[in-house]
């Protein structure tokens, strides 16, 4: 799985447009979800914060591996977005991101998130670790972080993993 | 996604062996699969290559997500036996789900065969792409995507499986199948031997990374010698074996049972892209003559990743499977008996309240969409 994580607040509104913009939220359900930064609850927490400071957000999806053409394609069958939505917030990771750009040319698609690197996933301790970092976060190698929230766990619970 | 591509040659994995080691080769479901070098596929030729060339595999391990320690430490004490003599595991998973069999199994040989080379994702034709390479790829981010064969010839690694380099040799039988001759291999499944020929034998309850269970009776085929029709995904081929496959009977026979099957689902309400419609549309089904008075049951959305309709389940046990098998799990099972027997998850609980790993390998076995992915779609309204 890959961790991604959402990128500051004011980084986000720097990308967006002026207020009055219809924004929907794409959210992907599968490693961002563990990761803290998609899922159903990362998506109502960006959209409210939104709201909150007078941006449009009229649409939220949840859909489950953002990376798959396929599942787009199900998502573009089942729910129309209307001309109306310009700009599009994707709350996945770059694959993801990449994936909702090709399949909504004519929106604006903004990546919410920063790739971190890979991890391994601990469901009973509830943690995942940093296995495979890219080079900008080689430093938070085998750093362990909460499943649902991916904020850093102080005490480590996976042991002697090899990073 | 995460992408992988091949580091190791034939050759470079079996320097790594010994003759008298006990193999198990390790397999994931998900990413790897999609590029090429995992699966159940890929771990039946490595299997057929390293036993031809005189290697010992003692088993095989197919794993729903390999990069979910839980998972893997559920594996192990699922097949504590065959671990236990286990020297060797050849671990076809991404570089992340290696390093969780390497924990998992400290004390064994773990043996990687790939690279792990970036992020990507899923073309509509089904292709694997890689946007997001790793810096020591030395190549840049792409939208679109970089085909992979063109990632390994740039990296040195490998585009393909084992077998590109040597076609592993079988054992082969003869087998008659509707009056004509073919050649397919000794103690493979008929189900997919029949499958493999072109014969279009409807299946509902077998996938081929499961073990067999011959519920559904669709694949029901004429064996000369044998008594009455015999399930074809429960029968191994033999040599000399005469089959009838096809035919005006089989075929009303079929028909008759997926009408049953359809007596006992919701079948109104199918998704379009499901195995079950796929066939009623086949055998021309507007409506079964069959009814089966059933109580509309309330449909679990209590995971977060899927739904669960038992109104349009057939009760093939494909999901029980896949949770025991691909994930190790065992959260589902059937209960009840007779006309009231369903699957339900733990001691009857909504599925979001149980240990369900979210692995979703029950939901990309079930024939019928009775469990899907969940889609959720809100709008704000101002």
């Amino acid at each position: 799985m890959i961790f991604s994580k959402v990128l500051p607040y004011k980084k986000i509104i720097e990308q967006l447009g002026d207020r009055e913009t219809k924004i929907a939220i794409i959210s992907c359900n599968g490693c961002a979800r563990i990761c803290g930064c998609g899922g159903f609850d990362g998506a109502n927490k960006l959209r409210f914060k939104l709201i909150r400071d007078g941006y449009n957000v009229t649409d939220v999806i949840v859909v489950l591996y953002a990376c798959s053409e396929l599942s787009l394609k199900e998502l573009k069958r089942k729910i129309k977005l209307t001309s109306e939505i310009k700009t599009i917030i994707s709350l996945a990771c770059s694959a993801g991101w990449a994936c909702i750009t090709r399949n909504f040319p004519d929106k604006k698609v903004i990546n919410a998130t920063e790739d971190i690197g890979l991890i391994v996933i601990d469901k009973e301790k509830e943690v995942f670790k940093l296995t495979l970092p890219y080079k900008k976060f080689e430093h938070q190698a085998k750093n362990e972080y909460e499943i649902g929230t991916g904020e850093l766990v102080s005490r480590k619970k996976i042991i002697k993993l090899e990073a | 996604m995460i992408i992988s591509l091949r580091s190791l040659s034939y050759e470079e994995l079996k320097q790594n062996l010994d003759k008298d080691d006990k193999i198990v080769i390790w397999s994931c479901n998900l990413c790897i699969k999609y590029c090429s070098l995992g699966g159940i596929e890929k771990a039946n030729i490595l299997e057929d290559m390293l036993i031809e060339d005189g290697y010992g595999v003692i088993g095989k391990e197919i794993v729903s997500e390999s990069c979910l320690l839980n998972l893997v430490r559920r594996h192990k004490m699922n097949k504590e036996d065959i671990f236990r003599k286990a020297t060797a595991i050849i671990v076809l998973a991404c570089e992340s789900g290696y390093e969780c069999v390497k924990t998992v199994f400290n004390d064994k040989k773990v043996i990687k065969i790939v690279r792990t080379v970036g992020v990507g994702g899923l073309s509509s034709f089904g292709r694997v792409v890689l946007t997001v390479p790793f810096e020591w790829t030395g190549l840049d981010f792409n939208v679109n995507g970089y085909q992979l064969y063109r990632v390994a010839e740039k990296l040195g690694l490998y585009p393909d499986f084992f077998d590109a380099e040597k076609k592993p040799k079988s054992k082969m039988v003869n087998i008659m199948v509707n009056g004509r001759q073919y050649k397919v291999k000794e103690g493979s499944n008929l189900l997919d031997a029949l499958l493999s020929l072109g014969f279009k034998i409807p299946h509902l309850c077998y996938q081929p990374e499961l073990s067999p269970a011959g519920k559904c009776r669709l694949c029901l085929v004429k064996i000369k010698g044998e008594k009455g029709l015999l399930p074809a995904c429960c029968t191994q081929v033999e040599d000399g074996m005469e089959i009838i496959a096809e035919g005006k009977e089989l075929n009303h026979l079929r028909r008759l049972i997926l009408e049953m099957i359809m007596a006992e689902c919701d079948y109104k309400i199918l998704s379009r892209r499901s195995e079950l419609q796929y066939l009623i549309r086949k055998y021309h089904i507007n409506e079964p003559r069959f009814k089966l008075l059933k109580k509309t049951e309330p449909i679990d959305e209590s995971s977060e990743v899927f739904v669960r309709n038992p109104n349009i389940c057939i009760l093939c046990g494909r999901c029980i499977r896949a949770c025991a098998e691909l994930s190790g799990q065992r959260i589902l099972a059937f209960a009840y008996r007779g006309s009231k027997t369903r699957v339900v998850a733990e001691l009857n609980k909504p599925i979001g309240h149980t240990d369900c790993a979210a692995c979703m390998a029950c939901v990309d076995s079930c024939p019928t969409g009775a469990l899907a992915p969940k889609l959720i779609y809100q709008k704000t309204l101002c």
